[in-house]
C-alpha cells in the first residue's frame, strides 16, 4: 500500500471523503491470524497494554490446560478455537477470572465461578497484613503462655473462601469456618479448600446471618476468637455506574450492601447486622486469653471507599461492648479498606 | 511479508533496505561489522585471541608437545622468579605424570612459595605480614603435604627402577608388582588429588544462574534463531538434570507458537536431588555470555539467500542472599504500586499483576508482568533483581582481582561476538578460542554443547595454571 500513489481522479475522491480507505491498525500486529488484540480492545475496560498481556495469559492458560488434558490421556481442544472463543468472551466484557477459571490470591490460586464474587487484590493484601499481625502476637511456642488451642476464625460471606483459606495457610494455629448464604459459593469454597490442601482446617457451611437464631452460625468448636468478613457493601446508588464486568457478571447479592430492595441506603446493612450478632458469636475476652490468645484482634471488616466513619460508629456501638480499640487500615492503593477491632 | 511480521518495537525501515543485502541490518557498521563481511575489522581482542589458541592446541593434541611447552614456561620463569630449577629426578615415572607436567610445575611453584613463607617466619614482624603469611600457610598447607607425599612416592619409584632388571625372576616379579602399585598410587594422586587442591572449583562456578536470550536485528529469522538457541540450552540443562524455570518470555511476531522467541529469561538451579557443592552451573554457562551469530537460509526465505542474525545472551550468577553476606536489604527496595484505581475493592475488577522493584542505592529497576499472578511476578522480579546485583558483585570482585594482576588483557569476557553457527557449512566456530567443529545439529540438540564448554573450561584451567606458575593470584574466568 505504501509508495503506490493512486491516480489523481481517485485522489480527489479521497479528499472529498467520498471514498474511505479502510484504515485498520490490525496490520501492525500480525498477518494471517485473527486479530485477538483488536477483539479484546472492544472491551472498553482494557487498555492496549492490558489486552496484550491478557492475550498472553489466555494463550498460556489454554496451552497449560491442553498439557494437563494430554497427560490424563484426553484429547485437548484445538488451541486456536479455544483461544478465539475465550478472546471473544473477554471482548464482550466477561471477567478474565471467569473465563480462565482461576485467579491468584496472594500465594494461593483460587477457583472462580460465575456468579460468585471474584477475589480482589486489595483483599489479598489486607489478609496477608492481618495474618502477619496475628502471627506476631502469638508468644513463642516454647514459652509457658503459648496458646493451648487453635484460634477459631469465622469468615462471614465467604464467597470463594479466599480470605479464610489464605488466613489458614499463613496462620498455622487456626481453624476457619466459612459461611455464605449462596449454595454455589459454599460448594466453591469446599472445592478451593480441597485444592489448596486446607480442607482439614477450613470448613464451609451454608448459613444466613439475617436468620433469627444466630447460634446456628456457630461451629462445632463453639464461639469464635476472630470474625472476619468482606460483606457486600456497594450502595444501590453506585451500583448502576459499576463497570460492566462487575455489574453484569458478578452476583448482585455479593455486591449490594442493602440487598436489592433498599435503594436509598448507604450499603451498611451487613455491618449493622454483624454488630448486632457479635456478642452471640465472639468468645469473651477472658475466655480467649485463658486459651493463650492474648492481645489478638477480634474483628476485621472490609469496607468500601468512604464507609470507614460509618462502620467505625457501628462497630463501637455494637451490642455487648466486646470491641474496644479500633483502627482503619488502608489498602495498597491508599484507600481506607478495612476496619479492625480489638477486645477491651 | 517480512514487513508485516516485524515486531512493533522496531522502527519501520524503508522497504528497499529490507530486500537488499541482509548485512545492512546491523547497526554498528561504522566500527566493525559483526557479520564478517568486508566491513569487518579484527579488533585488538580478536588478534590477541588467536595467540591464545596456540597454547591451547599444544594441550589439545596430547602429551607429545608438553616438554616444549614446559621449556617455554621455564624460559619465562627465569624472569619471574629467582627460584632455581633443580629437579633432581627430572624424568617422568609414568605416562600420566608426563601428561600432568604443567600441573606439577604449578604445584611446585606453589609449594616453593609455601616454603619461602615458612623460612621467612622469623623475619616478618608486622601484623599485616603475619596475617598474610598465615593465610598462605593455611591455604597451601594441604598442598605442601601432598607434595611431600608425591616426592616420597616418586623417590621410591626411582629407587626401585634399577631393581627391575634383577636376574632372579621371583624377585623381579616382586619388584615389578611393587613398582606397578606405586605407579598407580602416583597416578591417582596426580589425577584426583592434586588438581582438586591446586585448582579448586571456584565458589562462583557452583552458583545457580540466570540466562537471558534476546533476539537481535533480523525480524522473524532472529526470533526463530533465538528459539533454536533456547532449545539448545534447555536441552543441555535437562541433560544435566538442572531445575529449569522460565521467568519471562516474549513470543515472536508469528504467534501460534511458530513465530520464534524475541526474549527469554530462564533460571537454572541445582536439582533438589543433586549435591549442591559439586555441580557447576554458572561455571559452565558463563562461557555462553556474548553475541551468538547464526548464518543460514531462513525457512521463510524464498530466494535461497543466506541470512545472518544475532542473538545476545546474558548469563548472570545468582548469589545466595544469606544473612552473612546480604545481597540486598529489603529496605532499599521500593515496590511500586502500578495504578491508582478509584474506588477499588468490590467496585472494580482488574488484574493488577504488574510489579516494579527499584533498588534505590543502585537505581536498578525490574518490572515484571509476565504472569497473571502478582505473587509469582513479585518472586520472579526479586530473582531478577538479585541476579542483577549478583552480576554487579561478581564484576566488582573480578575487577578487584584484575586490578591486582599485572596482566590486564587476559580473560574471555572482553569479546562481543563469541560464536558463529553456520548451517550451510555445518560448522560451529568459537571466536574467543579459534576452534571450529562440525556437527552443528549435535550441538543444537544440547549434546555437543558440553564439548564446546569443556574446551573453554580446559583453556581456563591452562590459564589458571600459568598464573599460578607465575606466582600470581588465581583467576576464575
Amino acid at each position: 500500500m505504501i509508495g503506490i500513489s493512486p491516480p489523481s481522479s481517485l485522489r480527489r475522491l479521497f479528499r472529498t471523503g467520498r471514498i474511505r480507505i479502510p484504515v485498520s491498525s490490525d496490520r501492525k500486529y500480525s498477518t494471517s491470524q485473527p486479530n485477538h488484540v483488536q477483539t479484546l480492545l472492544r472491551n472498553s475496560e482494557l487498555t492496549e497494554e492490558d489486552a496484550i498481556n491478557e492475550l498472553r495469559w489466555i494463550t498460556q492458560e489454554v496451552r497449560e490446560k491442553a498439557i494437563r488434558q494430554i497427560s490424563r490421556g484426553r484429547m485437548p481442544e484445538v488451541e486456536e478455537d479455544s483461544i478465539a472463543e475465550k478472546v471473544k468472551r473477554r471482548g464482550r466484557g466477561e471477567p478474565i477470572q471467569y473465563i480462565l477459571g482461576t485467579t491468584d490470591f496472594g500465594p494461593l490460586t483460587i477457583q472462580c465461578r460465575r456468579p460468585v464474587l471474584i477475589p480482589r487484590p486489595e483483599t489479598a493484601h489486607l489478609t496477608q497484613q492481618l495474618s502477619s499481625l496475628i502471627l506476631s502476637s502469638i508468644p513463642p511456642l516454647t514459652s509457658r503462655d503459648r496458646p493451648s488451642a487453635p484460634l477459631n476464625i469465622l469468615d462471614l460471606c465467604s464467597g470463594t473462601g479466599c480470605i479464610g483459606l489464605l488466613l489458614a495457610k499463613l496462620t498455622p494455629l487456626s481453624n476457619v469456618t466459612g459461611i455464605d448464604n449462596s449454595p454455589v459459593a459454599v460448594q466453591l469454597g469446599m472445592i478451593n479448600a480441597r485444592d489448596s490442601h486446607l480442607d482439614e482446617r477450613v470448613k464451609f457451611k451454608y448459613g444466613n446471618m439475617f436468620t433469627t437464631d444466630p447460634t446456628s452460625l456457630l461451629s462445632t468448636g463453639g464461639k469464635y476468637g476472630l470474625i472476619i468478613s468482606n460483606p457486600p457493601y456497594i450502595p444501590y446508588s453506585q451500583y448502576q455506574s459499576l463497570p460492566a464486568s462487575v455489574r453484569e457478571y458478578e452476583s448482585p447479592n455479593a455486591l449490594l450492601g442493602d440487598g436489592s430492595d433498599d435503594k436509598e441506603g448507604k450499603g451498611l446493612k451487613y455491618y449493622e447486622r454483624i454488630a448486632e450478632i457479635l456478642s452471640d458469636l465472639l468468645l469473651d475476652q477472658e475466655e480467649l486469653e485463658a486459651k493463650g490468645w492474648k492481645g489478638i484482634l477480634r474483628l476485621a471488616l472490609e469496607i468500601g471507599q468512604g464507609q470507614a466513619g460509618d462502620v467505625l460508629d457501628i462497630v463501637k456501638s455494637s451490642k455487648g461492648g466486646l470491641i474496644g480499640k479500633t483502627e482503619v487500615w488502608k489498602d495498597q492503593f491508599g484507600v481506607e479498606r478495612m476496619v479492625v477491632g480489638w477486645g477491651k | 511479508m517480512v514487513l508485516a511480521t516485524r515486531s512493533r518495537s522496531i522502527p519501520r525501515l524503508p522497504r528497499r533496505a529490507i530486500f537488499s543485502v541482509p548485512a545492512v541490518a546491523y547497526p554498528i557498521i561504522n566500527k566493525s561489522c559483526s557479520c564478517g563481511c568486508s566491513k569487518f575489522k579484527p579488533s585488538i581482542s580478536s588478534s590477541y585471541l588467536q595467540n591464545r589458541s596456540y597454547t591451547s592446541t599444544t594441550v589439545a593434541t596430547g602429551h607429545r608437545n608438553v616438554p616444549k611447552a614446559i621449556f617455554s614456561i621455564r624460559q619465562r620463569r627465569r624472569y619471574t622468579t629467582e627460584a632455581p630449577i633443580d629437579h633432581p629426578q627430572d624424568r617422568w615415572c609414568t605416562e600420566i605424570e608426563e601428561r600432568q607436567a604443567k600441573l606439577i610445575e604449578s604445584a611446585k611453584a606453589r609449594v616453593e612459595l609455601y616454603k619461602k613463607t615458612i623460612e621467612q617466619e622469623m623475619e616478618v614482624t608486622d601484623v599485616q605480614g603475619q596475617i598474610a603469611r598465615a593465610k598462605i600457610q593455611r591455604e597451601l598447607g594441604p598442598l605442601a603435604q601432598l607434595w611431600d607425599k608425591y616426592i616420597g612416592l616418586k623417590k621410591s619409584i626411582i629407587d626401585l627402577q634399577p631393581e627391575l632388571d634383577d636376574p632372579d625372576p621371583t624377585l623381579r616379579d616382586l619388584f615389578l608388582t611393587e613398582h606397578t602399585d606405586l605407579c598407580t598410587e602416583l597416578d591417582t594422586l596426580l589425577i584426583d588429588e592434586l588438581p582438586k587442591l591446586l585448582l579448586p572449583i571456584p565458589s562462583t562456578a557452583l552458583l545457580p544462574c540466570m540466562i537471558s536470550l534476546n533476539a537481535g536485528v533480523g525480524g522473524l529469522e532472529s526470533a526463530l534463531c533465538t528459539e533454536d538457541l533456547a532449545r539448545m540450552y534447555v536441552r543441555f540443562a535437562e541433560k544435566k538434570g538442572w531445575k529449569i524455570e522460565e521467568l519471562s518470555k516474549v513470543e515472536g511476531s508469528g504467534g501460534k507458537g511458530g513465530g520464534g522467541i524475541r526474549e527469554l529469561t530462564l533460571k537454572f538451579d541445582h536439582s533438589p536431588y543433586a549435591s549442591q557443592d559439586e555441580e557447576e552451573i554458572f561455571g559452565l554457562m558463563q562461557w555462553e555470555k556474548g553475541v551468538h551469530r547464526i548464518q543460514r537460509i531462513p525457512v521463510n526465505e524464498t530466494m535461497g539467500r543466506i541470512h545472518t542474525s544475532t542473538v545476545a545472551v546474558v548469563v548472570l550468577p545468582i548469589y545466595p542472599d544469606t544473612e552473612e553476606s546480604p545481597l540486598v536489604d529489603p529496605k532499599d527496595v521500593k515496590i511500586d504500586v502500578m495504578r491508582a484505581r478509584g474506588a477499588g475493592g468490590q467496585h472494580v475488577n482488574r488484574t493488577e499483576s504488574a510489579v516494579r522493584l527499584t533498588h534505590i542505592p543502585t537505581g536498578i529497576t525490574v518490572s515484571m508482568q509476565d504472569s497473571r499472578s502478582q505473587h509469582q511476578n513479585r518472586a520472579w522480579a526479586w530473582d531478577i533483581l538479585r541476579a542483577r546485583l549478583s552480576e554487579k558483585k561478581h564484576n566488582e570482585e573480578v575487577e578487584a582481582r584484575r586490578a591486582s594482576r599485572r596482566d590486564q588483557v587476559k580473560g574471555a569476557d572482553r569479546s562481543d561476538k563469541i560464536r558463529t553457527y553456520n548451517f550451510n557449512q555445518d560448522r560451529l566456530t568459537d571466536h574467543r578460542f579459534g576452534f571450529t567443529i562440525t556437527g552443528l545439529q549435535n550441538v543444537l540438540d544440547g549434546d555437543g554443547l558440553e564439548d564446546v564448554i569443556t574446551m573453554m573450561k580446559r583453556d581456563l584451567q591452562e590459564r589458571r595454571l600459568e598464573t599460578l606458575l607465575q606466582g600470581e593470584e588465581d583467576i576464575y574466568y
